[in-house]
């Protein structure tokens, strides 16, 4: 066994958080003392004292941790309300719902309309102010660092994008004489399962990487307000998305209970599913905005 | 070489102040001089142990480097337990000599 894979094995004896903190350095340590015996039992008794007493080894202070985990909740769930937007966008690009807003037939679904869009300007602004000087950081501090898996989890959502653009080229590209053969829902099913995969392990991907990262704490407390102002945004789609499926339930009965949705599908379920996704996300938001606090970290 | 004086002197947090009094080190820099000025070498765990309790008593601090290997270095409040560690140490030293020289 290398003595790289011993380091790693005696590494793994610490909690997560020591590790975290003292892992790159202490590894490199191990490697300049080498590992014999009596060094490997001086690790053991080390990193059950990191074990029993884990408060006297944990650099971040609590309070670092309670504000990234709630930014990561505001980051994960700006998301979820993205791939509704997007999945509205989707609903409304196309007749007879695409006319009721742009020809001013249901003025109160324009307004409505418009004010997702501008919602949704908003809260990608206060996200990217709030998260790229973060995932800069992160970047820059893996690369000084030669944290590999750090930068792998980082570029994760490239490469899971890259993918899904993949599974989408493949669907898209079958022959009509095939793909007639094919059950749409089946084509239907890859396609949205694989871009979800693909969301799902870019979000948690992300999510390790700044768990792993020990940046500066002030670049999570600058986050804050603009993490608030993506919220407000994602308040106003929401809000906006529940205000255009009522003026149309209203306003056009016929085409809100026809089957103008998603994959001509119910109208009514796709705006509902929309909108409840999108409402979800948006109070799990709003709770983590109101619990980021701008205390000393 | 100057030998320890008594157990006390022998504690890795202190060793590690003292060592740190001279500028920033990283772990294994600190291991080569505490085992030059104290003939104390330290295992890499019992160091990390001390610089973790060091670090969170803000005692000592890192420095911001692109190695892998991160220096740290002593913070006033370090330096001023140092300072009254080794005022402890002297006041023990001097009572026993005088003692010594009475007997």
């Amino acid at each position: 066994m290398s003595k790289s894979l011993v380091a790693a094995g005696l590494l793994r004896l610490f909690p997560g958080t020591w590790r975290t903190r003292y892992g790159d350095e202490f590894h490199e340590l191990l490697g300049q003392t080498g590992i014999s015996a009596g060094v490997a039992l001086d690790v053991l008794v080390c990193a059950m004292d990191a074990r029993l007493h884990p408060s006297t080894n944990m650099r971040l202070p609590h309070m670092l941790e309670r504000l990234r985990h709630q930014e990561l909740v505001i980051f994960v769930c700006w998301v979820i309300v993205a791939v509704a937007g997007s999945g509205f966008a989707k609903l409304t690009e196309d007749p007879p719902l695409r006319p009721l807003y742009l020809d001013g037939v249901l003025p109160a679904s324009g307004i409505a309309y418009n004010i997702v869009l501008i919602s949704a300007l908003v809260s990608l602004v206060g996200l990217l102010i709030a998260g790229v000087p973060i995932a800069a950081a992160i970047a820059i501090d893996a690369f000084r660092r030669r944290r590999w898996s750090q930068v792998a989890l980082l570029a994760t959502p490239v490469v899971a994008v890259l993918a899904w653009v993949g599974v989408t080229a493949a669907i898209t590209g079958i022959p009509f004489s095939v793909a007639d053969d094919v059950p749409k829902t089946l084509m239907l099913g890859a396609w949205l399962g694989a871009g979800s995969l693909a969301v799902a392990v870019s979000c948690i991907a992300l999510a390790v990487a700044a768990r792993n990262s020990t940046i500066d704490a002030r670049m999570y407390r600058r986050a804050i307000n603009p993490a608030r102002i993506a919220v407000g945004g994602m308040v106003g789609v929401t809000v906006a998305l529940i205000a255009w499926g009522i003026a149309l339930f209203v306003g056009d009965p016929y085409d809100f209970f026809g089957f103008s949705g998603l994959v001509a599908t119910s109208t009514a379920l796709s705006w509902g599913l929309l909108a409840t996704a999108a409402a979800a996300a948006t109070l799990v938001a709003l709770r983590s905005s109101v619990r980021l606090r701008r205390e000393p970290v | 070489m100057n030998q320890p004086t008594n157990e006390r002197s022998r504690d890795p947090s202190v060793l590690i102040l003292a060592s740190l009094a001279a500028g920033p080190r990283h772990g294994y820099a600190m291991i080569e001089d505490i085992e030059h000025f104290a003939a104390v070498r330290l295992g890499p765990g019992t160091l990390y142990g001390a610089i973790a309790r060091l670090e969170q008593r803000g005692l000592i601090e890192a420095v911001d480097s692109s190695d892998r290997r991160r220096p740290y270095r002593l913070t006033p409040a370090g330096g001023a337990v140092l300072d009254a560690e080794v005022g402890a140490m002297e006041r023990v030293v001097q009572l026993a000599r005088s003692r010594l020289s009475h007997e």
